[in-house]
C-alpha cells in the first residue's frame, strides 16, 4: 500500500489568523475521506500567538549560563530562547535538567537527556533565523495545546489530523494525532519531509492511501 | 563549621571555573567590513535624473563565537539644503539571494570564521538636474546600522560608508575567500 503525500500551499499564516479558517480555504476543498491532514507544528505556534521578539526577552543568569554549554547548532544555544523557555516551562526544571543531563552525559555517556527533561518547549522553539520572513526576526515556541487542536480539526472536516515537527534533517516529532492516524507511517513519510523545510509555505500536508 | 566551610569553597570554586569558561568562550565578532568594499558601481540616468550606486561589502564573523544579524537599517546622510530636494533609497542584501523590493533582511547565522559578501544598493532621485547636484553632492555617507545576537546579547553596530558619487569604479581589493557570491 502507497501513500501519497500532497503539500498544500496556502498564503502566509499570521497570529490574525484562525487556523481551521485557513485548513476549510486552502485544504478542505482537496480533502477526501480517509485522509489525513498533517499541520506543522510551527503555524500552529505561529497561529495561536506564540512569538516573541528577542528584544524583549532579558535572559537571567541561568539562561545566559546554561546556553553557553548547549551546542551552536542548537536554538538553545541563544540565551534569549532559551529563557524564553524557562519562562514557559519554569527556571528550577530547567536547571535540574542541565544539572542531571550533564551528570548523565560526563558519567554515562548519554545525550539527549537536556531535551528529555527541560520540557516539551525546549524541544520545539525555534530560535531566530529558524522561520519564514516576516518570523526569522522572532523566537517561536512550540504550539499550546496541539492535542485539542488536533481534535478540533476532526471534529470539524471529519478527517484524522496531527501536528508534526518535521525537517529536513529526517528528525521528525510528532506534537499530537488523533487517534486514528498511523504515527509509523506518518513518521516514515516524514522522513523525507514533503512540507519542505524553507520557504515553501506549504503547512498542510494530505496523506492519502492508494 | 567545617562543613560550612567546605561547602562555601565548593561553591566558590565552581562560580569561579564557569565564569573563567563563560569568559573563555568568547563572543562573536561579526563586522560590516565598509573599509575593504570593491567593485563600486556609480550610473547616472542624466534624462531620469537618478544616480544608481552599488557596491559590495564582507559581512564577516572573526569572533569565537557564531552570531546572528538580525536586522539591518540604512541611513544616508548628507548635510545641505539639496538634500530636501533628493528622494534616496537604500538597502543591503546577500549577494546569493536577489534583493527584495521593499529591502527587508533576512535574519542570517554567521559561523565563526564565515563571511558572506552583501550588496548595498542606492538609488538617488534627484529634483535637480545630475550634473549640478554632482557639484553639491560629490559625496554621500550612507550609515549601516546592523543588529547582531549573539549568545552573549544583543548588540547594535554601525557602519560608515562614504560613497563617492563622481567615481565611477573603486579600487578593488582583494578578498582571500569569497563566498555566497
Amino acid at each position: 500500500m502507497s501513500v501519497q503525500a500532497i503539500p498544500v500551499r496556502t498564503k502566509l499564516i499570521t497570529p490574525e489568523d484562525d487556523l481551521l479558517e485557513v485548513i476549510a480555504i486552502s485544504a478542505a476543498p482537496q480533502l477526501r475521506k480517509k485522509d489525513i491532514l498533517v499541520v506543522a507544528e510551527t503555524v500552529v505556534a505561529i497561529s495561536q500567538g506564540r512569538l516573541i521578539r528577542p528584544e524583549k526577552i532579558k535572559p537571567g543568569m541561568w539562561a545566559l549560563l546554561i546556553s553557553q554549554f548547549i551546542h551552536q547548532d542548537g536554538s538553545l544555544s541563544s540565551p534569549f530562547a532559551l529563557q524564553a523557555v524557562m519562562d514557559e516551562e519554569g527556571t528550577p526544571r530547567t536547571v535540574t535538567a542541565f544539572v542531571i543531563s550533564t551528570l548523565s552525559r560526563v558519567l554515562l555517556r548519554r545525550k539527549g537527556d537536556f531535551y528529555r527533561l527541560a520540557g516539551k518547549q525546549a524541544a520545539l522553539v525555534d530560535d531566530i533565523t529558524g522561520t519564514v520572513p516576516p518570523f526569522d526576526k522572532y523566537i517561536v515556541l512550540g504550539p499550546r495545546d496541539p492535542e485539542k487542536v488536533v481534535s478540533a480539526i476532526k471534529d470539524r472536516f471529519g478527517v484524522e489530523a496531527a501536528i508534526i515537527d518535521a525537517n529536513d534533517l529526517g528528525r521528525s516529532q510528532i506534537l499530537a494525532a488523533t487517534k486514528g492516524v498511523n504515527k509509523k507511517l506518518l513518521l516514515r513519510v516524514f522522513k523525507k519531509n514533503p512540507a519542505g523545510n524553507a520557504d515553501e509555505q506549504t503547512p498542510f500536508v494530505i496523506l492519502r492511501k492508494n | 563549621m567545617g562543613f560550612m566551610v567546605a561547602v562555601i569553597a565548593c561553591a566558590g570554586t565552581l562560580s569561579a571555573a564557569l565564569t573563567f569558561y563563560y569568559l573563555h568562550l568568547g563572543d562573536n565578532n561579526i563586522l560590516l567590513e565598509t573599509t575593504a568594499t570593491y567593485d563600486l558601481v556609480v550610473q547616472y540616468d542624466l534624462p531620469g535624473r537618478e544616480i544608481h550606486c552599488r557596491c559590495l561589502i564582507p559581512l564577516s564573523n572573526k569572533g569565537k563565537q557564531q552570531g546572528m544579524v538580525n536586522n539591518v537599517f540604512c541611513q544616508p546622510v548628507y548635510c545641505g539644503k539639496v538634500m530636501k530636494k533628493l528622494e534616496i533609497i537604500s538597502h543591503l542584501h546577500l549577494t546569493r539571494e536577489p534583493s527584495r523590493e521593499n529591502g527587508y533582511w533576512e535574519s542570517l547565522i554567521l559561523k565563526t570564521n564565515d563571511y558572506f559578501i552583501t550588496e548595498l544598493e542606492v538609488v538617488i532621485r534627484s529634483q535637480v538636474p545630475i550634473p549640478s547636484l554632482l557639484q553639491e553632492v560629490p559625496r554621500l555617507t550612507i550609515l549601516i546600522y546592523y543588529q547582531v545576537v549573539g549568545r552573549k546579547g544583543i548588540q547594535w553596530r554601525l557602519a560608515e560608508l562614504p560613497l563617492p558619487l563622481k567615481r565611477k569604479i573603486h579600487p578593488r581589493t582583494e578578498l582571500k575567500k569569497v563566498k555566497g557570491g
